[in-house]
């Protein structure tokens, strides 16, 4: 990807102390031992490590915009909003590609999946590829992991370079989350006072993913069960439920026009619920690690592989390249961040971005030929690199281009293209590359994909 | 588990009592004749079966005994298995008010994870004691403690179980509430409320089953249903659903030796 230095001032907002509190007064407020990582790491006697601890936690399928404290109205998400206002986070934030696999392929190695050849789920890493386990390991970490890993299998006690101290079960979010926050919990409290190596723990949960098991119980439409309790709480249709129907053909397959308005609005009223569940579970993994004494001194990052359709176009799940399938969440929470509590709004960043923000943390060589780019300089408000474009993938042939005002969409077999303005229209709902106002966009659009692909060492098997 | 390709229509529908009932998941139940009593000595051992291909995926026990003149003390284990032969494993005793949400006072809880040797995940084990009174949850392990406040009242996952065999059905006037699963995870209001009647074939002749739905925040929606002696035979929620069945222990553990030999197998 391009880079060019990126200005010191981006445009960013800060999160209120009140916005924290407004919603998650329990979660936050109502600390009384053990609440600050200062407090907590004090509170152990304990002295540092010299590098960081990493934490990284990642859900499955949870969009950018579902968080309470980043604006969501419809989720009460008390310790997501408590790390959002203790870190930064990042409204531009985009998967490499909006499926389980080949998204995770990116998180754990820095390179988008052209190059790991993670295009569908349930293909493994390149042997000889550089990824996270196993590069933080040979570095001196102690390496962990709980919950999902995808590549290939879903679940499973063997993950290179990691120890596993928890799997999981397939499809089953709300049954066996509670086991991969458990497991980080009993592991950070019970980590010890005696000087030891620093960790990088990865903890990885499938809610929201059970909303996948919700769609395809009620595909019919016709078994959804009610509750009258619910029926003023039900969150509205999105803006953008009407869409433009001259797709490309692979957008139009996740669709669900059969759904009544009201099944609609009990989907998307599930799926905050599952946002909920798992917001509880990483917030014992947070209480934990400040348990542990260790949280002044750990890097935490908050992530997910890939959003969900939530009615948006009338989409469900993901794997296409709508905002609501690509743009996940992330929110990092360092020592050194500048403004912590901040949204910053501007820098457009990628899955593949984290690999090298951690090594850039924990002071270790990013492995050859990563992609991403370290994001520690714009968190401690210092110039530093950033991308003038991110792209994505999807289903082998889908090809995204993201710079700050369009975004470009097209698929290798199919004559429609798009093109949106997202400054005017960010719920993406009029495509601009059918007329010829924005022609030298689309072109100009057309040229950075193209480069880019070029510039990569596609694997084989991925196109 | 019926396998045939008549039952897969079931593996794509909600967790409802007619969709377990349709699989097959409660007509091998044989209920015991003898009168139950929901305020006396008892054990319910409940098997979890999972939605996605409706398969079998742990147990959880409960066993309450009165404890003095008001207080309910609640003996739980919940096991989970998980893929490649891991298990997880809880065992609590809470120590609860006799009153209608079986409210916990105190507790011990120790948490396991076992790989697929039976040898314990790295830093497993954990063990605490807490307290919740006077409106503050107070966690204790080693030699630290965790505290808050949380809103009352207050229950557990784990306390509904036993409190829902004590409602007196359509009479049943709502309940709100916070509610602590697994005793640390706080989902604030809740509502519990009677949602009518089912005739249900189970184990052998038709049972009417009164019914109380679980509305809240962090929790997707809990349905109970209690037989006509108030035993509870049904709990699901999302993708789980526990079902009454004396037998859960050794099914789980045919399951544990078959993903045991799978596991071991492969290496």
């Amino acid at each position: 990807m391009v880079t060019r230095t990126h200005p010191r001032e981006a445009r960013s907002s800060r999160l209120t102390r009140r916005d924290v509190l407004k919603a998650g007064a329990i979660g936050t407020a109502g600390l009384v031992a053990g609440a600050a990582p200062r407090a907590a790491a004090s509170r152990a006697g304990k002295t540092p490590s010299r590098r960081p601890n990493v934490l990284l936690i990642v859900t499955d399928q949870q969009g950018l915009d579902t968080l309470s404290a980043l604006g969501c109205e419809h989720v009460a998400t008390p310790h997501l909003d408590r790390l959002a206002g203790q870190g930064v986070a990042f409204a531009e934030s985009h998967s490499t590609n909006p499926l389980c696999s080949p998204a995770r392929s990116s998180l754990f190695t820095g390179r988008p999946t052209l190059e790991t050849g993670v295009v569908v789920n349930g293909r493994p890493l390149p042997e000889t590829m550089p990824s996270l386990g196993a590069w933080f390991r040979q570095e001196g970490y102690e390496t962990l992991y709980a919950g999902k890993w995808h590549l290939p299998a879903s679940y499973t006690p063997s993950i290179p370079g990691f120890d596993v101290i928890a799997t999981g079960i397939n499809g089953q979010g709300g049954v066996c989350d509670a086991g991969v926050s458990r497991a980080c919990q009993s592991y950070l409290r019970g980590r010890g006072d005696a000087a030891r190596k620093p960790f990088l723990m990865v903890a990885s949960f499938l809610q929201p993913h059970d909303v996948c098991q919700f769609v395809s119980m009620h595909a019919a439409g016709k078994e959804m069960v009610f509750y009258d309790a619910v029926a003023d709480r039900l969150p509205p249709l999105p803006a953008n439920f009407e869409f433009d129907p001259r797709e490309p053909a692979a957008m139009r397959r996740r669709k669900r026009p059969q759904w009544s308005e009201k099944q609609w609005r009990y989907y998307l009223w599930n799926y905050y619920r599952m946002i909920e569940m798992v917001d509880a579970e990483i917030g014992r993994v947070l209480d934990a690690l400040d348990d542990s004494g260790e949280a002044d001194n750990t890097v935490v990052v908050f992530t997910a592989d890939h959003g969900e359709g939530r009615g948006r176009h009338q989409l469900v799940t993901k794997n296409y390249l709508y905002e609501e399938a690509v743009k996940v969440p992330l929110i990092v929470r360092a020592p050194g961040l500048a403004g912590p509590g901040r949204v910053d709004r501007e820098r457009l960043v990628s899955g593949v971005d984290i690999l090298p923000t951690l090594c850039d943390y924990a002071g270790i060589d990013t492995p050859p030929k990563v992609r991403g780019l370290s994001l520690k300089p714009a968190l401690e408000g210092r110039d530093g690199p950033a991308h003038d474009y991110v792209a994505a993938e999807v289903t082998r042939t889908g090809r995204m281009i993201r710079t700050k005002r369009y975004k470009y969409i097209a698929y290798a077999e199919d004559p429609v293209e798009q093109l949106f303005d997202m400054q005017a229209d960010r719920g993406e709902t009029k495509n601009l590359a059918a007329g010829t106002a924005h022609a030298a966009a689309l072109k100009e659009h057309r040229k950075l994909l193209a480069d880019w692909q070029h510039r990569l060492d596609i694997h084989p098997e991925a196109t | 588990m019926a396998k045939t390709k008549a039952a897969q229509p079931e593996r794509t529908r909600p967790i409802t009592v007619e969709s377990l009932k349709a699989f097959g998941a409660l007509g091998s139940l044989s209920l015991p004749a003898e009168p139950f009593d929901p305020t006396a000595e008892w054990t319910q051992t409940y098997r979890l079966w999972l939605v996605q291909r409706y398969r079998s995926g742990g147990k959880l026990v409960v066993h309450r005994t009165p404890s003095g003149r008001d207080g309910v003390r609640l003996r739980v284990e919940s096991t989970l298995a998980e893929y490649g032969g891991h298990l997880r494993r809880i065992e609590a005793v809470l120590d609860c008010a006799a009153d209608t949400l079986c409210s916990p006072r105190g507790w011990r809880l120790k948490a396991t994870h076992l790989d697929v040797r039976d040898k314990p995940t790295a830093g497993s084990g954990l063990s605490e004691r807490g307290t919740l009174a006077g409106g503050t949850w107070t966690v204790r392990f080693g030699d630290r403690s965790r505290k808050r406040k949380i809103p009352s009242p207050v229950t557990s996952n784990w306390s509904l179980f036993e409190a829902v065999q004590r409602l007196p059905g359509k009479d049943t006037q709502p309940l709100s509430f916070a509610m602590l699963d697994e005793m640390d995870l706080l989902k604030p209001d809740q509502r519990l409320s009677f949602c009518g009647t089912k005739e249900v074939q189970v184990g052998g002749r038709k049972r009417m089953l009164r019914g109380y739905a679980q509305i809240g925040r962090g929790v997707l929606p809990w349905q109970y249903w209690v037989d006509e002696q108030s035993r509870l035979l049904l709990a699901f929620s999302g993708v789980r659903a526990y079902v009454w069945d004396p037998k859960a222990e050794q099914t789980l553990q045919k399951q544990r030796q078959a993903a045991r030999s799978r596991a071991l197998g492969r290496r």
